[in-house]
């Protein structure tokens, strides 16, 4: 029998929560997992194997201290393909908050001494080293993640929806909240994946997947304004779960 | 003996990941630190300035683990400060989502942690051939318990539906009447449960600290409630401040807690079985006494055995709950004043607080959050303290591993508690 692919999982800072479900949520996930070799998880076993030549690597979480980027490149030579595991790799996601503002401002709102603290801003895995797949997600869902997980087994291109939300809430037959009930859905200007979650949960999607790219993020802002938001509102909106993305740069850059 | 002094791998790579260091001469120790490396995140500064309908969603990300104790905590201490008073078929409702992850996670560390150590595995995957019956048991209680979290909440994995003053949808009686059968079909195996528990060797340890958990006269609580302890501690949630201290220690990116005036305690399973055992169903205290459990314990390694109880207990609940509601849309309206709010949940792993003080446009202006692992770290090196002593004697491997062991044994948060706890002991 040929010898497994080398998979590895790795953690940044991040809630583990990809890491989680892909652990114990897990479906048609597992018959995709079993078909790897896991060489590193630390979240679920404890015999990991530190710098080898992996296959895939999966990182989990975003950049916030000198030596994940360090980490961060010894994994990148150690593997062929390296994808991101959800939101906070991809784009900084929540942590990215931190970023809009002074970071001894932020940080001594949750540590009286900073001397012992060390922090530096967000940084998305993208910025940091080149990045095969950005796979979004807040966690990243079963389908995705099985789809991903299988094509890089077989040498494939994996089908990353490029899309918005709002495909997926069509064809789930959802009435728009956007267009009937004037409610501030960020559906159309974020990445698909999650089969419209939250419309189709009666409340409008609040963007935990990040941008779709290319998305037209200027009219969606005009809509909400038109619809009686105020711009901070607007603001808190395009900034919430967006982390450094630079596709909303025009309705967020405050300069 | 500083010159001795074991030097620690920086490890940022997993959640909570922590080191335990102890350093003896001359059998006694010299040095004892529980150092916890996760990188800081500032929630508590960067939700500043966020509008109060985003903090649920927000912190659920605090953990991926537990989103649904974040959510409900962040969400019932916003609307203490806005005075807003949920309604009857609310608090249902949260209670079925609280108590599915309770019941979710404690599942999870009892097979997935406790039962590998117990038994003898180095993970869970180790155990399939031999004992493949209890993994599948494990794997069908837990798809159970998160198939009602994503009913409710609409994912089990960071739910949607939870909002201010109610939810954003309400399930229909049909869905949780078909998760019902499903409870009541997996009832066995939670009695089932607690007997592989209570039958596996646990070390013989005690220390009798405090205990603290919420308290509520009609419910074994895990929502809202006065905060208790086994030394007489009995005070209304919004004033936890005044009674339980927070410090920031150079060695660890966690805080530690102690109660004004006392010390360490410990929160969890085990604080509320020794708290609230009178609350429990009859069928758990009946499985409690069938396996010769008595409380209170003061023995850390019983957590499991603590779980495994309330395990039986919450199943029993959650289908009281559902025969109960017939879930209807509700006017969820939040009239958005200024003021300051607290909060005291159990999270599956202990007492969880969040505080907020909100300006009149409902934008957040303080956030404060202590999370349950926070409350537990004094306790633990408080037991490493008391425990290492009494078995000095062993090997070094040996004695490492049963330090590693209490750890688990309180449950940190799971991605800090699996099997990446590394205990480094050196003796002269």
């Amino acid at each position: 029998m040929a010898e497994k692919k080398k998979l590895g999982i790795f953690k940044l800072t991040s809630c583990a929560g990809c890491q989680m479900r892909l652990l114990y949520y897990q479906h048609r996930e597992l018959e995709a997992l079993t078909a790897y070799d896991i060489t590193y998880f630390k979240m679920g076993k404890r015999d990991n194997l530190e710098n080898i030549k992996v296959d895939v690597a999966l990182i989990e979480g975003c950049v916030t201290n000198s030596e994940q980027i360090d980490e961060l490149k010894r994994i990148r030579e150690n593997s062929t393909i390296l994808a991101t595991l959800g939101g906070c790799a991809t784009r900084s996601s929540l942590w990215g908050l931190k970023n809009n503002k002074p970071e001894k401002e932020i940080e001594e709102k949750a540590y009286k001494d900073l001397s012992t603290i060390h922090s530096i801003k967000a940084i998305p895995v993208n910025d940091v080293v080149k990045v095969d797949y950005l796979l979004p997600g807040c966690p990243v869902g079963e389908d995705e993640m099985t789809e991903f997980l299988q094509s890089a087994l077989v040498g494939r291109r994996p089908f990353i929806k490029p899309h918005s939300v709002c495909v997926e809430c069509k064809m789930k037959g959802n009435l728009c909240i956007l267009v009937a009930k004037k409610e501030p859905c960020m559906g159309p200007v974020t990445a698909a994946g999650c089969g419209a979650l939250c419309p189709t949960n009666g409340r409008p999607c609040y963007n935990c997947r990040g941008p779709m790219i290319a998305a037209n993020a200027p009219a969606l802002a005009k809509e909400f304004k038109k619809n009686g938001l105020s711009d901070e509102e607007i603001y808190l909106k395009f900034t919430a779960f967006s982390g450094l993305s630079k596709v909303y740069e025009e309705v967020t850059d405050r300069a | 003996m500083p010159e001795k002094k074991i030097n620690i791998e920086y490890i940022a790579r997993v959640e909570g990941e922590s080191t335990l260091d102890v350093h003896i001469s001359k059998n006694e120790i010299t040095d004892l630190k529980l150092k916890v490396w996760e990188p800081p995140r500032f929630f508590e500064g960067f939700l500043v300035g966020r509008k109060y309908d985003e903090i649920s969603d927000m912190v659920m990300r605090i953990c991926g683990i537990c989103p649904v104790s974040h959510s409900t905590t962040a969400i019932r201490a916003l609307e203490n400060a806005m005075q807003i008073t949920p309604s009857a078929q609310t608090k249902k409702l949260r209670r079925l989502l609280s108590y599915s992850q309770v019941m979710s996670s404690d599942i999870l560390h009892i097979y997935m942690l406790a039962a590998p150590d117990f038994l003898g595995y180095e993970s869970v995957l180790a155990m399939v051939p031999k004992h493949l019956d209890l993994v599948k048991k494990a794997i069908k209680m837990k798809m159970v318990a998160n198939e009602l979290t994503e009913i409710v909440g609409g994912r089990a994995a960071n739910p949607v539906t939870p909002k201010i003053n109610g939810f954003y949808q309400v399930p229909s009686k049909e869905r949780l009447n078909s998760v019902k059968k499903h409870l009541e079909a997996m009832q066995q195996d939670t009695v089932d449960t607690l007997k592989v528990v209570a039958s596996l060797p646990i070390p013989e340890f005690e220390r009798k600290t405090e205990y603290v958990c919420i308290r509520n006269p009609e419910e074994y609580t895990i929502n809202e409630g006065r905060l208790v302890s086994t030394e007489g501690l009995d005070i209304l949630e919004e004033e936890y401040r005044n009674h339980i201290i927070e410090n920031q220690i150079s060695y660890s990116n966690a805080k530690q807690c102690r109660i004004k005036g006392r010390g360490d305690f410990m929160v969890g399973a085990l604080a509320r079985v020794n708290n609230n055992y009178d609350l429990l169903s009859d069928k758990a205290k009946e499985a409690a006494e069938e396996n010769h459990l008595k409380f209170p314990v003061y023995n850390p390694f019983a957590n499991t055995a603590a779980q495994a109880l309330e395990v039986i207990h919450l199943t029993t609940r959650c289908t009281e709950i559902i025969d109960e509601i017939d879930p209807k849309p509700e006017d969820t309206t939040v009239n958005v004043k200024a003021g300051e709010g607290h909060a005291l949940t159990e999270a599956p792993r202990g007492l969880l607080y969040h505080g907020y003080k909100l300006n009149e446009k409902g934008i957040v202006e303080k956030a404060e959050i202590t999370t349950p692992t926070t409350h537990n770290v004094l306790s633990m090196e408080q037991d490493l303290y008391k425990m290492i002593p009494e078995i000095m004697d062993l090997p070094e491997g040996k004695l490492a591993l049963q330090c590693e062991e209490l750890i688990r044994a309180y449950d940190p948060c799971f991605s800090c508690s699996v099997h990446t706890i590394k205990a480094n002991v050196k003796k002269d």
